[in-house]
């Protein structure tokens, strides 16, 4: 394990953070005495989560409601229903504007 | 692992079978996880209302559809509109001329979009569009 002193961590800090991200762990120590230990984060970068930990986090906050079936499963509609006069874009307009 | 946010208008293409309808069934049927907002479920329900109004001899067609879709939502991993979705909705893209509805949707992407940076969204809404790209 290796140790720096305050002052020189602030002169070298990039090369210090360097030796971390390699998987270093540095002392810190001001008058010979350790303060503080940098270590290497808990690497899980901001959007490469699991999305199935991401969705299963928000379900138990009740911030989501899971899906019990898998899309892939899904074979399209049987029923067909046809717009006249209007898109379907046009529809979603009005209701969006609230137009009665 | 592929997600895609099924925003309402590329939903009712599918709904009412108009063009590349077919790209968002293939898109939905391929993906590992879709998810939307609370919101879709609504603004489906409220287009089938006025469809019913605006075609009263389709009575029994709509009910049908509406069985299906009770199968069609257990596919859907929905987002509830939190109290931060919401305060997201209302700050977000300061600079265009976007509706509640679509800040909503747009925010609850940009969410998403923040912890799995590979999440795309499908629609054919210019506004909401115009943000995210």
């Amino acid at each position: 394990m290796k140790a720096v002193g305050v002052k020189i961590l602030k002169a070298k800090l990039s090369e210090y953070l360097r030796l971390v991200k390699n998987g270093e762990v540095i002392w810190v120590t001001d008058r010979d005495e350790v303060v503080a230990e940098l270590r290497p984060a808990h690497r899980q970068p901001l959007g490469t989560h699991n999305f199935e930990n991401v969705l299963e986090k928000l379900a138990d906050q009740h911030y989501a409601k899971r899906a019990s079936e898998s899309p892939k499963q899904w074979q399209g509609f049987t029923t067909k229903l046809t717009l006249e006069g209007m898109t379907s874009q046009e529809m979603l307009d009005l209701l969006r504007e609230d137009s009665r | 692992m592929s997600a895609i946010y099924l925003e309402t208008s590329a939903f009712l293409r599918i709904l009412f079978q108009e063009s590349e309808y077919k790209k968002v069934e293939e898109k939905i049927k391929k993906s590992d996880f879709v998810v939307s907002s609370r919101l879709l479920k609504l603004e489906v329900e409220r287009a089938l209302i006025r469809y019913e109004l605006d075609h009263p001899g389709h009575k029994i067609k709509v009910l049908n559809l509406k069985n299906e879709l009770k199968n069609f939502w257990a596919k859907i991993n929905f987002i509830e509109l939190t109290e931060n979705i919401c305060e997201l909705a209302g700050r977000i893209a300061s600079d265009v001329r976007l509706r509640s509805l679509d800040a909503l949707h747009t925010a609850t992407f940009f969410y998403l979009k923040e912890q799995h940076a590979a999440i795309e969204i499908l629609s054919f809404d210019s506004r909401i569009k115009s943000v995210i790209t």
